[in-house]
């Protein structure tokens, strides 16, 4: 073996061919460096004998056969190898069918029947035992018959007695087998009445069992029941319950400390949310995080995060000051459930529908009324946690408990209100019918109206309650216009605001789109009025926008319009009486809560209080700006004005308010002017120009001088405010410079250097081209093979007809040799005869 | 007092003369009652009782005629020698000046009212023309100077169109210069005026940058002609030969004035600004720089540009306006953190934007996805804040 090997590997220097290299190019793997002709060859004529002369021998042959036995060419195998062989085979073919089968076992055969088939046969016994017996005794006979027919004497032991001879034995055994036959009859009878009996009764059963659409398949399933039993009634029970709806895992319970830090992360990503959309990212790829308890009907929450109840070490609770407020909450809200109840119980018998709907309807909305309870309770807390968290306000113990107290006032006139009213309120077809629900109400009961109204029409509760309140949601705003001209509108929005916030949360875009609409219109009464005069419904709608979306995103289509329109009034609107300069103030604090949380720059607001204050000053040094002119001096104090009473607040009814400009006015408009400019002035204070935008106003400021203490220390706390205000201005460096890259000179490196240049050709040229070389290639090589097949084929004919003529030679020299040889003795025979 | 009939009237008689003409036909003269033309126009100016726009209306349909654009204004200054302030009404005069153009011209396919080929063909003669416009403009200067609106009206007139029909438009400069010097819109238009002279007769005005400088103030944002100014100022500053520090004074004032200017204006300042740091590259130095100064260098009152010390400074104040509270002007000052580009923003289609057209533009926008508040309001304050409790009460 070694010797052949290496015979095989030393291959005959006269066999090989070998293709000489010009140049040695370092890294290239050359192939064809050494060809061996002679393997080469004889490779291609295996590779023909293998598929040309094979279908060389079968050409013009339609069919074949081949022996697929198993075994039958295989000559080392015996006869009973062979059959075993085929045994297992047809097993392992058997075995597969049955596969998934796994009820029944195999079908055991006995001379090709099925067993099963032959003991299907009557019993030959005749036993009078019960059924169980022969049960378990799987067909076989009973003992003591075979002892009685088999052993025991048979018919000769019996002879003696001569009354019950073999034959009357067997007469029996038939008769038996008879009854019984009958017996099993009756007993299969009873089981099926029994079954339908209970059906039956299963389907009057039905409707009193729950089932998830339970209204669907009591109008599918009633009606074949009564009028024909279909074939397919089985079916369809069948299915009905396989689909039944089955018990689900329900998450566990939450820990409080796990209720609470979901609370906590849930108001941080909130908050990161709206930071970026403050600073103008947008990102819309965030889903909005949604509870485990989510019915996915849209309604967002918004406030619901829960204040945990938490106790120290000393079993005390750690929130003291708001149990008070949540036990009392909690009696009103109980209070309120039981009234919430009943009218639903009201609104039910309105509505005539099937009873079982309605109850079903009224444990959801109670569940839904609990929750939404809760949801309150839990204002009062959220409110206290975030100014924690997210404001720096050092006075929030305060407000804390002065909310608290408001909050309670509030609560008890509404809770008056609750009780003088019906329960259920229709949101009307028209705004008509809405103003004639609301009329000759107080603004507490008007309240508890629409409370209720949204109560009722919540979208959860399915209907077509969304569009209800959708339309509701216009009515509303429509509402707030028409009262837009007394301070009553301000009151009905200071009551509305939050339910206007909870509708707002059912429907953002429609909200959006009413909104927009409405401050398009106010826009349009401006730019057409004249003398051009903020009024009060302007400001109403201008207050609103804030409170429902969120005022400090880079972009936001309510609140960027609002804010483009809020400006223009700012800026055009003409200042002559009393109501102008609270209007404008008003404006100005409302836009003040735009800016509040993202810190953003309005001249229109500064160039106002600006105005305001040149107003109220002789100053000539400072120049004038938008719509202020120098001879409208109406805020400037006389000396003995000062001594007058004044409060601190501006009364929202001076926007309505067309007295003349008294000394009051005038001193509390002045104190207001500089509160603006010190919260203004502290809002901006990161803008790197500030110092300009707000010298003119400390110019103002510095030269004011009044006769009252109080003014004279919040002239001096803005003051110090405005001056304390002293940046370092750092030079603008806002394009980074990166050092620019010197141009290298590198050499042309053509790519391949074999003496033929490249043609430069065009993408779709070049592509052909190289496709039109490709198939020139195959093409010459196919014709090739095509050459080398027909010599193949040409030698393989010319061996065959050399072996025939070999043969016919053969053939022939035989025939001649007998012919020959016959001759020869016909030949002998002639001469033997002529002897 | 007449009525309108009475004009119509008039009209159809002045249209008669051109198939039968009552006047003398000298020869090679082209025929045109200039006369009763006068006439009318006389009679115009002392009525009362007719508004403007209804003349108007009648004359809408002779102004496309040359010939009587061209006869027309040698009734005016007919007129005009005659016109007196108690009688007549100055101002419809100047209207009726503004409604009636200069031919300039003339071409074959021109109008003409009197066309008769058996009479002599209508010559245009410029000198002519320019003698009658000189006189109407000599003898307007007194009702000029007593009537504020006529001055407006005749500054806008003078700069639209008779400037270059006059004898000699240099003597307009002196008046141009006092309209210059007055305070509000009608010195705008005298800028305009000057820059007219400036460009198209060599007129030499000293000081003429010191004062466009002394227009930008907060007042213009007020102004009638505020978009012209603009539109002035980016010619007068085109050249890239200025002086840098004087091109500085003016970034620096118009970025200053950004800061109390309406967002539209802020809009084209900032665009403006943008050109003037892509036409001057040396001003880089106000985006540029890598020193801390205690406060901004640039004196805001000072009249002269040159004395503005504005190169020391840097423009902080557009850095401010990123935040102004518009998202559309906060973009507009992005340029500054990016690399400048080659070719300078087209100013143009900014000029024309009010408040008015970007709240309708805003109104158009489509949105999709609204962003909520998650605070519940619990009253009308915003929730955190309390501004409103602080300063407002809802008690009398």
């Amino acid at each position: 073996m070694k010797v052949k090997k290496n015979k095989e590997k030393q291959l005959n220097p006269f066999e090989l061919h070998i293709n000489n290299k010009k140049f040695t190019i370092l890294g290239r793997k050359s192939k064809n460096e050494v060809g061996k002709p002679g393997i080469a060859r004889s490779k291609s004529i295996q590779k023909r004998k293998k598929s040309l002369l094979l279908e060389y021998k079968l050409k013009d042959k339609s069919n074949k056969f081949v022996d697929r036995r198993i075994g039958e060419k295989n000559r080392a195998m015996t006869a009973d190898d062979r059959v075993i062989a085929r045994f297992t085979a047809s097993r392992v073919k058997a075995q597969k069918k049955m596969k998934y089968n796994l009820g029944e076992e195999e079908d055991l055969t006995h001379h090709g029947q099925s067993l099963s088939t032959i003991e299907k046969f009557e019993k030959p016994m005749s036993d009078d035992d019960s059924d169980s017996d022969d049960d378990r005794n799987g067909g076989k006979l009973a003992a003591e018959f075979v002892e009685k027919a088999h052993f025991g004497g048979g018919v000769l032991s019996r002879a003696g007695d001569g009354e019950t001879s073999h034959r009357d034995l067997i007469d029996k055994l038939i008769a038996e087998s008879k009854l019984r036959k009958y017996e099993k009859k009756q007993l299969k009878q009873e089981t099926n009445e029994l079954t339908e009996q209970l059906d039956k009764d299963w389907k009057e059963l039905m409707p009193v069992v729950p089932t998830k659409n339970r209204g669907e398949t009591d109008i599918e399933d009633e009606p074949p029941t009564k009028k024909k039993v279909d074939k397919n009634s089985y079916d369809i029970l069948m299915r009905s319950l396989k689909f039944d709806r089955r018990g689900m895992a329900s998450d566990k319970l939450k820990s409080e400390e796990e209720i609470a830090k979901e609370e906590k992360e849930r108001l941080e990503k909130l908050e990161s949310e709206r930071l970026k959309r403050m600073k103008g990212i947008e990102d819309d790829g965030i889903v909005k995080h949604r509870s485990a308890d989510d019915l996915d009907d849209g309604f967002d929450f918004g406030d619901d995060d829960i204040q945990p109840l938490a106790y120290n070490s000393e079993g005390k609770p750690l929130n003291t000051d708001l149990i008070s407020v949540n036990e009392e909450q909690n009696g009103l809200n109980d209070e309120e459930n039981v009234d919430e109840n009943e009218d639903e119980d009201e609104m039910e018998s309105d509505e005539e529908e099937s009873d079982e709907e309605v109850e079903d309807d009224n444990e959801n909305e109670n569940n839904l009324n609990n929750d939404m309870s809760d949801l309150k309770e839990d204002d009062v807390s959220s409110n206290d946690e975030e100014t924690d968290t997210f404001t720096k306000n050092t006075d929030k113990n305060k407000s804390t408990k002065l909310f608290a107290k408001k909050l309670k006032e509030k609560k008890v006139i509404m809770d008056e209100a609750r009780q003088q009213l019906p329960y259920t309120f229709i949101v009307a077809e028209s705004y008509e019918g809405f103003q004639e629900i609301l009329e000759d109400r107080s603004i507490s009961e008007q309240t508890v109206i629409i409370e209720r109204m949204i109560k009722v029409n919540h979208p959860s509760l399915g209907n077509d309650n969304r569009s209800n309140l959708q339309r509701l949601y216009p009515y509303l705003l429509q509402h707030l216009n028409d009262n837009s001209c007394s301070i009553d509108g301000w009151k009905i929005l200071n009551t509305l605001a939050p339910h206007l916030y909870d509708l707002t949360q059912f429907f953002p875009e429609h909200a959006a789109k009413c909104l927009i609409e409405v401050l398009k219109e106010k826009h349009t009464d401006f730019v057409d009025s004249s003398p051009k005069q903020i009024t009060s419904d302007m400001l109403i709608f201008l207050k609103l926008v804030p409170l429902l979306f969120p005022p400090s995103d880079y972009y936001h289509p309510v609140c960027t319009y609002a804010v483009m329109i809020a400006s223009e009034i700012l800026s055009q609107t003409k200042i002559k009486k009393r109501s102008d300069v609270a209007s404008c103030l008003l404006l100005t604090t409302i836009l003040l809560e735009y800016v509040q949380l993202s810190k953003r720059y309005i001249p229109e607001v500064v160039n106002m209080l600006r105005g305001m204050l040149l107003m109220a000053t002789d100053n000539s040094s400072i120049s004038y700006v938008q719509q202020f002119k120098p001879n409208n001096k109406i805020l400037t104090l006389e000396n003995n004005e000062t001594q007058t009473e004044w409060s601190k607040k501006l009364s929202i009814n001076e926007i309505f308010s067309e007295k003349n400009i008294d000394s009051v006015f005038k001193l509390t408009s002045l104190y207001v002017i500089l509160d603006l400019v010190f919260r203004f002035s502290k809002l901006c204070e990161d803008i790197p120009s500030v110092n300009e935008i707000w010298a003119p106003h400390l110019s103002i400021i510095t030269t004011l001088k009044i006769n009252s203490d109080e003014m004279n220390a919040q002239i001096d706390k803005t003051k110090l405010q405005l001056q304390a205000i002293d940046k370092k201005l750092e030079k603008l460096q806002t394009i980074s410079n990166r050092p620019k890259a010197l141009r290298l000179y590198e050499p042309r490196i053509q790519k391949i250097y074999d003496g033929r240049t490249f043609k430069t050709e065009s993408k779709e040229k070049a592509e052909r081209s190289k496709l039109l070389h490709r198939y020139k290639r195959e093409m010459k090589s196919a014709v090739r093979e095509i050459r080398k097949d027909n010599s193949f084929l040409s030698k393989l004919k010319y061996h065959e007809q050399a072996k025939s003529d070999v043969e016919r030679r053969n053939k022939v020299k035989q025939i001649y040799s007998w012919g020959a040889n016959q001759a020869h003795e016909i030949n002998k025979l002639a001469k033997k005869n002529k002897k | 007092m007449a009525t309108i009939s009475e004009f119509k009237q008039l009209f159809d008689t002045f249209l008669r003369e051109n198939k039968c003409p009552t006047g003398e036909i000298v020869k090679k003269k082209y025929y045109f009652p200039v006369n009763q033309l006068k006439t009318i126009y006389t009679s115009m100016l002392t009525t009362t009782n007719i508004q403007w726009s209804q003349f108007q209306q009648m004359l809408t349909n002779y102004v496309e005629n040359l010939d009587f654009c061209y006869y027309s204004w040698e009734c005016f200054s007919l007129i005009v020698q005659n016109l007196n302030t108690d009688k007549t009404n100055v101002y419809m005069f100047t209207n009726l000046l503004g409604f009636i153009k200069i031919p300039t011209e003339k071409n074959e396919d021109d109008k003409l009212l009197f066309k008769n080929n058996k009479r002599p063909q209508f010559k245009y003669n410029s000198e002519q023309l320019k003698s009658w416009v000189t006189v109407v403009w000599d003898d307007m200067k007194p009702f000029m100077l007593s009537n504020i609106k006529v001055r407006r009206e005749m500054l806008t007139l003078l700069i639209e169109k008779m400037q270059m029909h006059l004898n000699n438009p240099l003597v307009t400069a002196d008046f141009l210069m006092d309209s210059l010097d007055t305070p509000g819109p009608i010195a705008i238009l005298g800028l305009q005026g000057i820059f007219i002279l400036v460009k198209d007769y060599n007129l030499e005005c000293p000081n003429i940058y010191g004062k466009l400088y002394n227009f930008f103030t907060t007042d213009m944002f007020n102004y009638r002609y505020k978009t012209r100014l603009f539109y002035l100022a980016d010619i007068f500053l085109r050249s890239t030969h200025l002086p840098e520090l004087l091109v500085a004074a003016f970034v620096k004032r118009m970025a200053r004035l950004s800061l109390v200017a309406p967002p539209t204006d802020i809009q084209i300042m900032a665009a403006f600004i943008g050109n003037l740091l892509i036409r001057h590259p040396p001003l880089k130095v106000l985006i540029q720089s890598d020193s801390v100064v205690g406060s901004d260098p640039y004196i805001f009152e000072e009249k002269d540009p040159l004395k503005s010390n504005a190169l020391n400074s840097s423009l902080w104040e557009l850095v401010s306006l990123k935040q102004h509270i518009l998202p559309r002007v906060g973009k507009s000052v992005n340029f500054l953190f990016k690399k400048l580009p080659q070719v300078e923003w087209d100013m143009s289609e900014l000029l024309d934007e009010s408040y008015e057209s970007m709240i309708d533009e805003e109104y158009k926008t489509d949105f999709q996805k609204v962003s909520l508040t998650y605070e519940k309001p619990v009253s009308f304050s915003v929730p955190l804040s309390n501004h409103m409790d602080d300063l407002w009460t809802l008690d009398d």
